[in-house]
């Protein structure tokens, strides 16, 4: 769970242009990783995660960017 | 030069990357289809967290009464969806086909079962094309391989050509810079995904017989097993069994019975701890002897190395262990490969002038895809006959593929086909299954895809 949340804040920062911050989450979720049981199950969970929030957030900002546009 | 290689390879094997990506994803979820293809448990299906070990009392002696003539008897407990247990029985002779399929579920009464290969057909889609065996499958597999070949190709290919300056936003000029940039962000994250996935699916394919290649070992290959002496009419105590099974204090496993070693063990199907080492693999069974003694718990194996790449190959690509928040999550990774795949489909078109080929091929992956998945649920509910529910599976994709390429420029069509299908799935769950968690989940989901279409509907009259 920790990991889920490091990761969402970090997509959160990247897909609103904090990029040196969110890769800091990152860092800190993938280390985090190696005092937890379950280590594999917790590596498919960071990579998955760390990827589809990504893309989610950063397709977010740009339906809102869109709308945004739309409105202007 | 790259660039265009990139491009070009990129065009003639998306279509069938497509196919691949979506049945993949379509496959994380393989237990919660084979319940919804399976409407006659529905009715006596209810949604409960924690186990009831008088169910489970009962599902066991049901066995041990029902198949007192069979060697072996293994007792599923319910997932987290539903409160029904699967009984699977064999004897030592019994073909894999045979120990794959004598199943009866249970729920204080046997249950009828639904004639389906459920999400076992989908998923083989995934990785051999069509659902056949022999030598036929082997050349499909390779077939497979080599587009995940592609896929890897494609994804360093892509890193290569790739300006490094933008990577997480999409600009909103026009439809062409929108198609780009969704391009490069979605592929730079989602093509590892696809990357690591189409490296594992290789390793899974090959390695083993490249293992055999090193291996002389002929004395594994044990010909004329001599039938041991069965005692047909031994009963487990069922006492035991419970408490062994209560003092593992777990959600989910499976207990098997042995008749042949008046043995019973307890599985856990479901532990997240699979490997603690590279070279090491944990087996989570537990054997108990009929007075309940335990025999052996937790084991570790050591694997050769080739074995060690197989099984965490094996894990990343099927994550046998996941619950259902990493197949949710890895789900999710699915749908946006699929739509990264489609959406490069259509940057090509746009690239190219609006080329309607590369449009139709786009759509004729799509469409066929989901039409012929909803038919094959629509037609699993009405019918409930294994072959007819294929038969009208392959007729949708193929009509879909024809209706692709003949409405490419009307894309509304389309829309409404998919949207009507969708409908009628709705309509055939509200009037043939019974409601419960996986059929709630898949009707909302089925109603989200129409209002998607909907929306896109409105917003191509605009």
């Amino acid at each position: 769970m920790i990991i889920l949340i490091f990761n969402l804040v970090a997509a959160i920062l990247f897909s609103l242009d904090y990029k040196k911050t969110s890769l800091v989450l990152f860092i800190i979720s993938f280390i985090s990783l190696f005092f937890m049981e379950n280590k594999f199950y917790n590596l498919m969970l960071y990579f998955s995660s760390g990827l589809v929030f990504n893309i989610i957030f950063v397709f977010i900002v740009f339906l809102y960017n869109q709308s945004k546009n739309k409105i202007c | 030069m790259l660039r265009k290689l990139h491009s070009y390879i990129g065009i003639y094997v998306c279509w069938l990357l497509f196919v691949i990506a979506f049945f993949g994803s379509v496959s994380y979820f393989r237990n919660e289809i084979n319940f919804y293809m399976q409407p006659t448990l529905h009715e006596k299906s209810k949604f409960t967290n924690a186990i009831d070990y008088n169910e489970l009392k009962n599902a066991i002696n049901f066995a041990q009464d029902k198949y007192k003539n069979y060697d072996f008897i293994s007792i599923k407990t319910p997932s987290y969806f539903n409160n029904i247990y699967e009984i699977n029985f064999y004897n030592f002779n019994s073909s894999k086909g045979e120990r794959k399929t004598n199943i009866t579920y249970y729920n204080n009464e046997e249950l009828p079962k639904t004639n389906t290969l459920g999400a076992k057909f989908l998923t083989s889609i995934h990785y051999k094309l069509l659902p056949i065996n022999g030598g036929l499958k082997d050349v499909f597999e390779a077939i497979v391989s080599i587009f995940a070949i592609g896929i890897m190709f494609l994804y360093l290919s892509g890193i290569f050509i790739w300006n490094k300056k933008n990577f997480n936003k999409i600009n909103t000029k026009n439809e062409l810079v929108k198609l780009f940039d969704f391009h490069i962000v979605v592929g730079l994250f989602i093509g590892a995904f696809l990357f690591i996935l189409a490296f594992s699916g290789i390793g899974l394919n090959y390695l083993k017989d490249i293992e055999k290649l090193f291996t002389n070992d002929t004395n594994k290959q044990v010909k004329n097993i001599k039938m041991p002496d069965i005692d047909k009419d031994f009963v487990f105590n069922t006492e035991n069994i419970i408490s062994a099974a209560k003092d593992l204090n777990k959600d989910e496993f499976i207990i098997t019975l042995n008749k042949s070693k008046k043995e019973f063990s307890i599985a856990l199907n479901k532990s997240k701890d699979i490997m603690t080492t590279f070279n090491t693999k944990n087996n989570h069974t537990y054997v108990f002897d009929n007075e309940a003694n335990l025999k052996q718990s937790l084991k570790e194996t050591k694997l050769s190395l080739i074995s060690s790449f197989y099984e965490i190959f094996f894990n990343i690509h099927r994550v046998p262990f996941a619950d259902f928040k990493l197949n949710f999550i890895l789900f999710l990774c699915g749908i946006v490969t699929c739509l990264f795949i489609y959406k490069a489909m259509l940057l090509a078109s746009k690239k190219h002038k609006d080329k309607l080929l590369y449009k139709a091929i786009a759509y004729a992956a799509f469409y066929p895809c989901l039409n012929a998945t909803l038919v094959y649920f629509i037609f699993n509910k009405l019918l409930q006959n294994i072959n007819l529910e294929q038969i009208a599976f392959y007729i949708v994709f193929i009509v879909s593929i024809i209706l692709s390429f003949i409405f490419a420029k009307k894309e509304k069509i389309l829309y409404l086909v998919s949207m009507f299908i969708l409908f009628i799935l709705v309509v055939v769950d509200l009037v043939f299954s019974s409601l419960n968690l996986v059929v709630i989940c898949f009707d909302i989901t089925a109603l989200i895809m129409i209002c998607i279409f909907y929306l896109n509907l409105k917003k191509g009259k605009q």
